[in-house]
């Protein structure tokens, strides 16, 4: 990247140096429109013009209709442009004299100043002489002559033999009795001299070549606006690039993975979540995880029968885990604290309430919360029917049970703030009995990094009414813990995720 | 190669001619803006557009001409047609661009043979932490190809073209591949998984035809766009990679009719229009799927999509000739669908409808030469796009966006 710059100017300097023109005799280079004729000297034949550059030769004639136009280039560089309904003829071209004829019509010509080389414009009752200039001459029907002059001097002789001098901006009217009046000023702009029929074509090729590079460079846009539109590239509340893959796969039939991977510049970190479920699962997985979280009046088809997830920054991680999942009508085992009042139908990416309802959910004997692999708390059970009478894994891990390295106060206590009233961020902070703690920063931000305000949530940060908001929103969570000695875990995950597998509460 | 590289290449290659006495007529285009822009209630900060061409066009003999042609490009205002995503107010776009067109017109017939090559690179700072260079979606090209041109006589022509392109995207690899890692030695990553799944090789077909129609040129085009993506395989109903490997076919139908009015005077001014009304139709077909992870929703045929695209302007060139003053007005519409991308609500949940999009965009531009060459000119741009899809967590479908740009352009 760093040599861009300096090759493509040395490119425009290279390009600057080559601005050679040598052209050989004088040659037709352009012609526009529908009717231009060509004859060649003595002839009197008049044909269509059909290809250019066309060389011309004294004696040389071309007419041109109404709407058409033709460009005649000369070796030194001059060039004219015969404008619409003209009759003009190359009278002589030779290394002291370019002489042309102009019966009628309209002529400009931008005239390189060579030395000893005159330019010459002969019209009936004109001729204008000069070397290095721009000028316009235009005869009408009753051989009137306008001649205009935009830069340098112009000598003019009238049908009388009278000669004037003609200055930048001035116009001298002439007809068949001689001057029609003294030169005067008129408003007139210098302008470029058309294009020689090289730089025409260099053009034109120009612009075939961006029909192919549109087609080309919006493929290339399709790519990266379907990265956008699938969520695959963020931006985080920094204003940092995150970039996001989600996907599912099957390591056993009864299984399925979910992974949400988050990379940024520095770092990378990712979260997964692997359920078993009672049987092996359908080709269509939706049908099997819109019960994942339980179901409403009758028993799912599928549940989870064990889960995990983690989450990392490839170096830190935080694991939990559940087995020994069954089922149970948490709304009617007989203890209210754990019956479900708003439930979340994934079905329907909302919540219904379930009061009065059977709520069907998995119950796990085993869990195990770890950070960096050191348990902060777990249970052990059997066939519990609510977690109420889980016991506490303070001594033993509750999958292996083998004896911790140090034992766990079953002490666990949570606190939530919101550290600014306006913005929705959230901070959890979980103190552990080993005298660790998590901190668990939430943010629900929208598509451009910023973070959701207090208003755009009508001033509801909790409950269903939140959850069921938030699902139009994106989540990011940045998770420090004792263990982690500084570092963090930073995900930017869909809610939909966090809720529909129960990590959001 | 980078786009210096092949900017000294192409020179090498044209330099060496030029020291035998050919004919070199360079064409030079540079413009230099400054603007703004508006999107949802705020204002980007006042940043430069830039663009430059360069082409020492050359005529080595009767039969052939060389036309290098060296590009580039940096966009600070983003136009109202760019993508609105993530960053939507923070976005530079830098491009170069080289290439190198032999012309070879025999003598005997009003053919021409062109094959050519030409090589692009895109940089993108869309964040505040990435770098020139560094961009997630830089790419760079080549293209080689070859085209027959039959030009009977201005504008009356047919052409014929075939291209083969290689687009690589050195900056992005997917995540899923580096994902070789996991917590409990277990496999986060697919089998089949690609890293460089958005580079590819494809290959583009073109017919054009030109011809005069009354006092009008009318154009029609036909382009064929087969795209491989050797290293994106193909995702199943399951969410599992499969053996096959993405495909996309793009057809392009395009007609167009431009006309020009002359001179007339009215209110006392000189007035001459220029009017054009393009339409094109794209149709896109491919054989990658989609599949929601979070939803575990399966979409086949997700890519497909048709467009349809009209485009009518027209240009009014008011005043002396020698310097008119130009009016632009121009609109343009686009209307997409997706027959087999289903729509979400705003929480993300699919609903039966499939997707679809309606983009307009409004452009109005003054001009007037201020001297030889060279042009002072103002444009404003308004776009506006409504689409049926509703969740809008990562990508706006449906918004309204403004520009303005103000500055100089030249012309040799």
């Amino acid at each position: 990247m760093h040599s861009f710059p300096s090759s493509i100017f040395l490119a425009f300097i290279c390009a600057a140096v080559f601005h050679v023109e040598a052209f050989a005799g004088a040659s037709i280079e352009q012609v526009a429109g529908s009717s231009i004729s060509y004859a060649s000297a003595g002839t009197g034949e008049f044909t269509a013009v059909l290809r250019v550059p066309k060389p011309m030769k004294p004696g040389d004639r071309i007419r041109t209709g109404p709407d058409s136009s033709a460009v005649v280039v000369f070796d030194d560089g001059s060039k004219a442009v015969i404008g619409a309904t003209s009759d003009f003829t190359l009278e002589e071209h030779t290394g002291e004299q370019i002489s042309m004829n102009l019966v009628m019509g309209v002529l400009r010509n931008w005239v390189s100043k060579i030395p000893r080389r005159r330019f010459k414009v002969k019209t009936p009752t004109a001729v204008c002489s000069v070397r290095g200039t721009e000028f316009k001459v235009q005869v009408y029907f009753d051989g009137r002559t306008l001649v205009d002059l935009y830069k340098g001097l112009l000598g003019v002789s009238d049908s009388q033999g009278k000669e004037f001098t003609l200055r930048p901006g001035e116009r001298l009217e002439l007809g068949s009795q001689g001057v029609l009046g003294p030169p005067h000023r008129v408003k007139v702009y210098t302008t470029a001299p058309p294009p020689t029929a090289l730089q025409a074509r260099a053009r034109r090729e120009v612009g075939l070549d961006m029909s192919k590079e549109d087609v080309l460079c919006a493929a290339a846009r399709e790519l990266k606006l379907a990265e956008y539109q699938q969520g695959k590239a963020l931006v985080d509340v920094n204003g940092y690039r995150v970039r996001l893959e989600e996907y599912v796969f099957r390591p056993q039939a009864d299984q399925f993975k979910l992974v949400v991977l988050n990379e940024r510049e520095s770092r990378f970190d990712y979260f997964y979540y692997l359920g078993t479920f009672n049987k092996a699962l359908p080709t269509d997985l939706s049908s099997a995880l819109r019960q994942m979280n339980g179901t409403l009046d009758a028993p799912p088809d599928y549940w989870l029968t064990s889960f995990e997830t983690g989450r990392s920054n490839t170096q830190d991680s935080l694991l939990e885990k559940a087995q020994n999942g069954h089922l149970v009508d948490v709304n009617n085992n007989g203890v209210p604290d754990d019956a479900v009042a708003w439930f979340f139908d994934s079905g329907k990416d909302q919540y219904v309430d379930a009061m009065g309802r059977s709520v069907y959910q998995t119950l796990f004997d085993k869990y195990g919360f770890y950070v960096n692999g050191i348990l902060k708390y777990g249970w052990t059970g059997a066939n519990l029917q609510t977690y109420t009478n889980k016991t506490d894994a303070t001594v033993n891990d509750p999958f292996t049970g083998a004896a911790l390295a140090r034992p766990v106060p079953v002490e666990h206590t949570v606190s939530t703030i919101f550290p600014d009233a306006t913005q929705l961020h959230q901070q959890v902070y979980e103190s552990f009995g080993d005298g660790t703690s998590i901190t668990w920063d939430n943010y629900i931000i929208d598509n451009e990094g910023k973070v959701g305000s207090v208003s755009d949530f009508d001033g509801v940060t909790t409950g269903a009414g939140f959850k069921q908001k938030i699902l139009g929103w994106n989540y990011e969570q940045v998770v420090t813990a004792t263990e982690f000695q500084g570092r963090k875990i930073d995900l930017v995950v869909e809610p939909k995720i966090l809720i529909q597998t129960g990590l959001m509460k | 190669m980078t786009c210096g590289r092949a900017a000294l290449f192409a020179l090498a290659l044209f330099a060496a001619p030029a020291a035998q006495a050919v004919t070199i007529n360079p064409v030079y285009s540079l413009s230099m803006l400054g603007g703004q822009y508006f999107y949802g209630g705020q204002q980007g900060a006042l940043t430069g557009n830039f663009s430059a061409l360069a082409a020492p066009a050359m005529r080595l003999n009767d039969e052939w001409d060389l036309f290098p042609t060296f590009t580039a490009s940096y966009q600070g205002t983003k136009q109202v047609v760019d993508l609105v995503g993530a960053g939507t107010l923070f976005q530079e776009q830098m491009d170069c661009g080289a290439g190198l067109k032999p012309v070879y017109t025999p003598g005997w017939r009003h053919w021409k043979l062109k094959p050519s090559y030409g090589f692009r690179s895109e940089f993108l700072k869309e964040t505040k932490d990435e770098n020139w260079g560094q961009g997630l979606f830089d790419y760079r090209r080549h293209d080689f190809g070859v085209e027959a041109e039959y030009v009977y006589r201005d504008p009356f022509s047919l052409r014929a073209a075939a291209d083969y392109s290689m687009t690589s995207f050195p900056n992005y690899s997917s995540l899923e591949s580096k994902a070789a890692f996991e917590l409990q030695g277990k496999a986060l990553a697919r089998e089949l998984v690609g890293d460089k799944i958005l580079d590819s090789n494809a290959i583009l077909f073109t017919l054009a035809a030109n011809a005069p129609w009354r006092k009008a040129v009318v154009e029609f085009s036909y382009s064929l766009l087969a795209q491989g993506f050797p290293n994106q395989h193909v995702v199943d109903e399951t969410g599992n990679l499969v053996d096959p490997l993405r495909s996309d076919i793009g057809h392009i139908l395009g007609a167009g009719v431009k006309t020009h009015v002359p001179l007339r005077r009215r209110w006392g001014e000189e007035i001459k229009m220029a009017a054009s009304f393009d339409a094109a139709y794209i149709l896109n077909t491919s054989n990658q799927n989609n599949y929601d992870a979070l939803r575990m929703q399966y979409q086949s045929g997700y890519y497909d999509y048709s467009e349809l695209r009209l485009s009518p302007a027209a240009r009014f060139m008011i005043g002396n000739p020698d310097r008119p003053v130009t009016v632009g007005l121009s609109t343009a519409f686009w209307l997409r669908s997706y027959p087999n991308r289903m729509t979400q609500n705003s929480a993300g949940a699919y609903q039966p409808e499939n997707l679809s999009s309606k983009s307009w965009m409004l452009s109005a531009s003054v001009s007037r030469p201020i001297a030889t060459r060279v042009k002072v000119l103002f444009n404003f741009q308004y776009g506006a796009a409504y689409s049926n899809q509703k969740y809008e967590s990562f990508y706006k479908y449906s918004y309204s966006a403004v520009n303005y740009l103000f500055g100089v352009s030249y012309d040799y």
